[in-house]
């Protein structure tokens, strides 16, 4: 191995921890993004599901347009119950 | 742009013989009038002797009446919603979604944004000079007025969510050297901003006294007066003003009217007596149109 491809290899690791760090870092605040979505699309389709919510007109014109959000609500309804496991693995190791 | 009456007050008290009067005299003095019922109890067919639909009829030279069927128009807006969700149909299974479509148009709220809906084409037609509209009792008149500043409020408050959401996925994508998200690309911001330019552009509408004028019909009972007075406040509190005071079956020189004139300061009275039996009929509606006093102040 010459040495500008063991500097290359070397590069490449130290990104690639960066970017691990980065994630890592990060990954709590993208659990909080995570949740607003779910609460923006609770907070307008809640009724669906028996929870108040905003006037019908706002609901239905954005109802289009929710698809992405409206995924995220039924997989947070289907995965619901072990919250507790979600967070823990998002803090990371005590 | 045309003007346009909205004639308000509480059931009975005579709005859809008013709004006739006034759409007769307006046609009368040349102006190309439409006469429009919001009210799902429509009775202009009765004080015209003749049938009406939601398609406006020229009844006279200047004059075209229509009664607009709030269930339609709620019918339409629900079809063209399901229309868009095609895509959203596999969902339905967990949100119910044609269920739920069915039984909508008794959801709350969902009756006022029809009248919503229908007010507000009013104010896109340019085919007439002047818009009379016959609303329902007040309570679902006030609500349909409310709803621009009501929806403004919760949009509002959802952009700022869904910009505090864009924003967090950015500050993160940055630090992870991902692509970031411009808020103007975002579909959901996209249309909750084309909703909010259109609340605001109907709360403007109603503000201006020069585009809309609020009649507001009353009788010389007490009951009719304190509930006007009532009216008064709530359209204060959302900026809109009462610009003239119709006082049906009332006298020129009863001691009410010069009660109503102090309550009502800041707008215009009119007085229709009482002829003692129902205005029906073309002639009947002439003759009465002309006889509209004005209080003088």
């Amino acid at each position: 191995m010459n040495k500008t491809n063991f500097l290359v290899s070397i590069k490449g690791f130290l990104n690639g921890f960066a970017q691990a760090m980065n994630h890592k870092a990060t990954s709590q605040i993208a659990y909080e993004i995570t949740e607003m979505e779910h609460s923006f699309a609770l907070m307008l389709y809640g009724n669906f599901v028996g929870f108040p919510s905003p006037p019908m007109a706002i609901a239905l014109e954005l109802l289009p347009v929710m698809q992405g959000d409206l995924e995220k609500i039924l997989t947070r309804a289907s995965q619901t119950g072990n919250g507790l496991s979600e967070l823990a693995s998002v803090m990371g190791e005590p | 742009m045309g003007k346009i009456q909205i004639f308000i007050g509480k059931g009975g008290v005579g709005k859809s013989t008013s709004s006739s009067l006034f759409a007769v005299r307006s046609s009368e003095e040349g102006t190309i009038t439409l006469l429009d019922s919001f009210d799902p109890a429509h009775n202009l067919h009765d004080i015209f002797e003749t049938k009406f639909s939601g398609k406006e009829k020229k009844v006279l030279n200047n004059l075209f009446v229509r009664e607009t069927d709030m269930n339609k128009i709620s019918q339409s807006y629900m079809k063209s919603v399901k229309k868009n969700l095609k895509s959203l149909y596999h969902y339905q299974q967990a949100l119910n979604i044609d269920k739920y479509f069915n039984i909508l148009k008794f959801a709350p709220g969902m009756e006022e944004y029809a009248a919503w809906l229908a007010l507000e084409a009013c104010y896109d037609d340019t085919h007439f000079d002047h818009i009379i509209i016959d609303t329902p009792p007040t309570a679902l008149t006030m609500k349909t007025l409310a709803l621009s500043s009501v929806n403004l409020l919760w949009l509002r408050q959802l952009e700022a969510m869904r910009k505090e959401i864009i924003e967090k996925k950015n500050s993160v994508g940055r630090i992870r050297k991902e692509n970031l998200d411009q808020l103007d690309d975002d579909p959901v911001y996209i249309r909750l901003q084309k909703m909010k330019t259109r609340y605001e552009k109907m709360l403007r509408e109603l503000q201006d006294r020069e585009r809309t004028e609020i009649v507001l019909i009353l009788n010389e009972d007490e009951l009719s007066f304190s509930e006007s007075i009532q009216i008064k406040e709530d359209l204060t509190k959302l900026g809109i003003s009462i610009a003239r005071v119709i006082i049906n079956k009332g006298e020129i020189s009863s001691i009410r009217t010069k009660a109503i004139a102090r309550e009502f300061v800041e707008s215009e009275i009119d007085i229709i007596e009482d002829y003692g039996q129902s205005i029906t009929g073309f002639d009947d509606l002439k003759e009465h149109s002309q006889q509209i006093q004005r209080v003088e102040k």
